[in-house]
């Protein structure tokens, strides 16, 4: 039996978290309007309107370009791509076809396996999206407010091999993407769209097999479902005598299959040419420095920073930069707790399973970053120790008061009056006298088992909230 | 080069274009004449000049992102000739694009 590989390359939408649409003044932010209540002559496609580059579309685009480490193309232009279709005013739409502003990048990461990959960007190009059609069973409506709104699509090299590939890749791209607040790359609200090209070879083969296009992936686990099915069609088919065609096929969620929607004889011919009602997209260095200068810190030397500023071990700098967001909560935490250990300590073990409990993001997190720094440095002051803390933590979770007055009002601090332990300390030898005559005759080597026993029974009568190291030394001295 | 009957009947289709029987001759005459002139433009050598597709090359002069009002949806929708809910209605479409 022959073996396959699989060859993959996905196209990412992504919308723009503009203000404006991509060439006229219409507010971007029409998710919650009624229809076509954000349209004006420029995005309904009029005769004689012109079209005017939103400029925070290109620096937003710049700030993907260098998100992704790609080549950006300083003098790239736009064309049209031609077809009817009745979500396209203009029966074109406007994108970057010759040449897109930006190309040659890539993305790493790494799979549960522990590989690490990297995988190519070929290009992003600028571009306008369609308008909504909604299908009733007798006609078609069009609601023109997503109409011009501006897109960058995001091409892949055929760098994939598998499903769980495609898979990570994606959540890759969506939390850098999501780092740099140019999109709310989100598939439920429609602000990120994904095709995939997807293909088979024989193992070890250097041509590539007929690609076929799925569309219509909802989620990132349909994404990874249609790679699956497509595979295994199309290993099928070849096994069994026939041939794949080249062809656009649909992904249909509830059936969970692919279905023909478009053959290649059906194939489009767009007659791409040059936009004449847009000048060229000359991007300057000064625009890419400004740009630049904005960037947020890129993971890897962020990793570096923690491990050298913080000098917490490598494990929990990765761990911590796992997700940027968290990365930031961190520093907050530090900045307030001035002990990054403790911090990366809780935030890796407590805060993480708080939040996966509760399938939240950090930014959900009810216990602000100030007030977990103001636990660790409880802990530190030696007012609570580490168990009480995370009662308090447990409590603050749905508490608003600060941890401060959550110990206070319960009464949690650890007793540090000396006196007062010393009473107790005196209270479990009175009344453990065997425990104390086992002590005394006890080798140097069991003696320290022997009194923690006894320490046990002080914290035990103290309710946890004896300082543990003052008992051990006033016990020690008693007993000694 | 020259355009066959075939290709002039493609490009009207793409053009969403009926044409007539003498058309498609005429279509096929005027198009050719255009192509017989590109040939000529062709003769030229222009191997190390970059394709020019805009004058202006200098500068590109980007919008603000400032929003503008936008049309009320009776002013968008004056020219449609039907609507529904505030929508445009068209003959019902199937599948993307």
């Amino acid at each position: 039996m022959k073996e396959w590989e699989s060859v993959i390359g996905l196209e990412v939408h992504l919308q723009l978290k503009t203000g404006t649409k991509v060439w006229c003044g219409c507010s971007a932010d029409y998710d919650h309007s009624a229809p076509n209540t954000h349209t004006c002559p420029v995005c309904l496609g009029h005769p004689g309107a012109l079209p005017r580059l939103n400029e925070k579309v290109v620096e937003y685009g710049i700030k993907a370009a260098l998100a992704l480490n790609c080549k950006i193309n300083q003098d790239s232009g736009f064309d049209r791509k031609n077809y009817f279709y009745p979500d396209t005013p203009k029966n074109y739409q406007i994108t970057q076809f010759e040449t897109p502003y930006c190309e040659k990048g890539h993305l790493d990461f790494t799979l549960n396996s522990g590989k690490e990959l990297r995988v190519g960007i070929t290009r992003i190009q600028i571009e306008e999206d369609a308008a909504k059609n909604i299908h009733s069973s007798k006609e078609s409506l069009i609601n023109f407010n997503r109409a011009s709104m501006p897109l960058v699509e995001i091409i892949s090299d055929p760098d994939l091999r598998s499903s769980e590939e495609a898979y990570e890749y994606l959540n890759t791209l969506k939390s850098i993407i999501k780092y740099t607040k140019i999109s709310d790359v989100s598939m439920e609200l429609g602000s990120l769209r994904c095709d995939a090209n997807i293909s088979v070879m024989e193992k070890g083969s250097k041509v590539f097999g007929t690609r076929v296009e799925v569309k219509n992936l909802n989620s990132f686990k349909a994404v990874a479902r249609a790679i699956d099915y497509e595979i295994s069609r199309q290993i099928d088919a070849i096994e069994n005598g026939g041939e794949i065609s080249q062809e656009t096929r649909l992904w249909d969620d509830g059936a969970q299959v692919t279905r023909v929607m478009r053959s290649k004889e059906e194939a489009m011919d767009y007659r791409y040419f040059p936009e004449p009602d847009l000048p060229r997209l000359i991007i300057t260095d000064e625009m890419i420095s400004a740009v630049e200068a904005t960037m947020p810190e890129k993971k890897t030397h962020k990793i570096a920073r923690f491990i050298s500023d913080y000098k917490i071990p490598e494990y929990d700098a990765n761990q911590i930069c796992s997700n940027m967001e968290i990365a930031d909560y961190y520093e907050i935490v530090v900045k307030s707790s001035n002990n990054p250990k403790l911090s990366s300590n809780w935030i890796m073990s407590e805060v993480m399973r708080a939040l996966k409990e509760k399938n939240i993001s950090i930014e959900e997190f009810s216990i602000t970053p100030e007030h977990l720094g103001e636990i660790i440095v409880l802990i530190d002051k030696g007012t609570i120790s580490n168990k009480i803390a995370k009662e308090v933590f447990e409590i603050k979770l749905t508490d608003l008061r600060t941890p401060e007055e959550i110990v206070t009002a319960n009464g949690m601090a650890q007793l540090a009056d000396s006196s007062a332990i010393e009473t107790m300390v005196e209270e479990v030898i009175a009344s453990n006298s065997k425990m104390v005559e086992d002590y005394k005759l006890a080798d140097e080597g069991k003696k320290p088992r022997v009194i923690k026993g006894l320490i046990g029974q002080v914290m035990k009568l103290s309710k946890g909230k004896a300082n543990p190291e003052l008992v051990a030394s006033l016990m020690e001295s008693k007993l000694g | 080069m020259s355009l066959t009957r075939e290709e002039v009947l493609k490009v009207a289709k793409l053009s969403r274009l009926e044409l007539k029987e003498s058309e498609i001759e005429n279509f096929q005459m005027d198009l050719n004449n255009i192509f017989k002139y590109i040939d000529e433009l062709n003769e030229v050598d222009t191997e190390n000049v970059a394709p020019l597709t805009q004058i202006n090359r200098e500068i590109t002069e980007f919008r603000k992102d400032i929003i503008k009002a936008s049309l009320t949806v009776e002013e968008a929708m004056k020219n449609s000739p039907e609507m529904a809910e505030n929508m445009l209605v068209v003959p019902k479409v199937m599948g993307e694009e």
